[in-house]
């Protein structure tokens, strides 16, 4: 009796054991839908230059986005409804670091650092912390809800975010120049116009981040979707690239408390980054097999098309690997998950 | 002097065991602690609708529970209910992995966000030893 079932035990447990090696082996087609057909050219776009340790071995990453700085920082509730912001800054040479500790309200939302200023939000007022003088400057933009923020070139004042607006009765989503001493808000490309609130579907189907592409130029790319948009230095929009890897606006859904999440069916991952030369915009994909290798995808900036691709060997890091792009003159600089490394566009050697 | 192999596998098992009944009770009342995360979870896998995600929810906290109770109560049946859950639950996050549906760990506290790598690790160090403490416990029994 008892070595009947044992044996009913073993027969059970192989059979679901022999169903998860089965799966772990296969690969499903599922994932590898936006994955296209590439012309790879056998010059090499970067070249390796030098690899950069992180600032804080203990520093856990947070997307504090900067275009100046490279910025790494982690968060502590402190009780009294306030938070302590620990950040390590350096510029993009790794030659000038700074550490920074400060208290900001439990509910603050940073948006954007740079050496001088941390733009948070708070009870959906936006503020603008003085990093020097160590003051908080209260702005009047009413109406607003900011997801992801960056400054315009050479102006501390002026900012291109991605949110919605209240306008007119109505729900404006999408991307908007912020001038925070005029207290002016002028569109930039609206994406959503709703008689109530999209943004948290919005904010879901575009998520991605904002890059100083070149000199005078700033994309915005989408990490679940092919679009990314371009806008010129002073925030205004100029052009939309749909990267080759066609994949459509991910599938949102909502949780009992009505919040907004992606749904993991049918979610692909699209573009890391970018970084632009000589009227060519070189996107950094996602959309690829190869997992140890970073594929780099050369389109048009005239006329938008898809014309080669380049495999970048460094680490066996693929392009999911990226956390963040900075552009500094001649030089690209990576983030990845526990270190830097910077490239050479190949073009100035 | 001669080293009784034997005590120090019983040791070996005992420690797996009171791990194991530790390791689900600490799943169990994370989940119950944070039921709103753990739902979202499970709605953001695509499988469950949020009406049946809020009954899975509770389904699976009440067999951990049980789980952990057949285990004080009957040390080898428990073992091996436990091994057999962490069967399927290891079958479940192979099938969202193959289906592209896998993200991060939702099971919570420390295992939340593990990558799959690391929790199919995991899941594999927990059949094992499971089975190991079966076998050791079992042989006990059996000289008894």
């Amino acid at each position: 009796m008892k070595n009947k079932f044992l044996i009913g035990v073993i027969t059970v447990f192989s059979a679901i054991f022999v169903s998860i090696l089965i799966l772990n082996f296969l690969n499903s087609s599922s994932n590898n839908d936006n994955y296209f057909e590439r012309k790879f050219s056998k010059n090499e776009i970067l070249i390796f230059h030098k690899k950069y340790e992180k600032l804080d071995k203990k520093s856990i990453y947070e997307l504090y986005y900067s275009n100046t700085s490279i910025i790494e920082g982690s968060q502590k509730n402190i009780g009294n409804n306030k938070k302590t912001y620990n950040l390590n800054f350096s510029d993009l040479s790794f030659s000038n670091k700074n550490k920074l500790s400060i208290n900001l309200p439990i509910d603050s939302n940073v948006l954007f650092i740079d050496s001088n200023w941390i733009i948070y939000s708070s009870k959906s007022k936006l503020y603008k912390y003085d990093i020097i003088n160590k003051n908080i400057i209260e702005t009047k933009i009413k109406n607003v809800d900011i997801s992801f923020l960056i400054s315009l070139d050479n102006v501390s004042n002026k900012y291109l975010f991605f949110g919605e607006i209240f306008r007119n009765n109505s729900y404006k989503s999408g991307f908007f120049i912020l001038d925070i001493l005029e207290n002016k808000i002028l569109d930039s490309k609206i994406l959503q116009t709703n008689a109530k609130s999209y943004k948290p579907e919005t904010v879901v189907e575009h998520c991605g981040y904002f890059q100083k592409a070149e000199i005078n130029s700033i994309s915005y790319t989408c990490d679940k979707n092919s679009k990314i948009f371009i806008f010129n230095g002073k925030g205004l929009f100029l052009n939309e690239l749909n990267t080759n890897d066609n994949t459509s606006l991910p599938k949102v859904i909502k949780n009992a408390n009505n919040e907004c999440y992606y749904s993991r069916a049918g979610l692909k991952f699209t573009n890391a980054g970018l970084f632009m030369a000589d009227n060519n915009i070189y996107v950094f994909s996602m959309a690829s097999k190869e997992k140890d290798k970073i594929i780099i995808d050369q389109y048009s900036k005239l006329n938008m098309k898809y014309i080669q691709s380049f495999k970048l060997n460094y680490n066996n890091y693929c392009s999911s690997d990226i956390v963040n792009v900075y552009i500094k003159q001649d030089m690209i600089i990576l983030k990845f998950e526990t270190n830097y490394a910077s490239f050479k566009f190949s073009r100035y050697i | 002097m001669q080293i009784n192999y034997y005590k120090i596998q019983k040791a070996i098992a005992e420690f797996i065991y009171l791990f194991i009944i530790l390791f689900f009770c600490y799943t169990a009342v994370n989940k119950l602690m944070n039921l709103e995360s753990f739902r979202t979870n499970l709605v953001k896998t695509s499988i469950f609708s949020i009406k049946t995600a809020n009954y899975f929810s509770y389904l699976v906290i009440i067999i951990e529970l049980f789980v952990v109770t057949v285990l004080l109560f009957f040390k080898q049946k428990g073992l091996l209910l436990f091994c057999f859950l962490i069967l399927i639950f290891t079958l479940y996050i192979s099938f969202l992995r193959f289906k592209g549906f896998y993200e991060v760990c939702g099971c919570g506290g420390i295992l939340n966000g593990l990558q799959y790598k690391y929790h199919i690790l995991i899941n594999l160090c927990l059949i094992i030893g499971s089975i190991y403490c079966y076998l050791i416990l079992n042989k006990n029994s059996d000289e008894k």
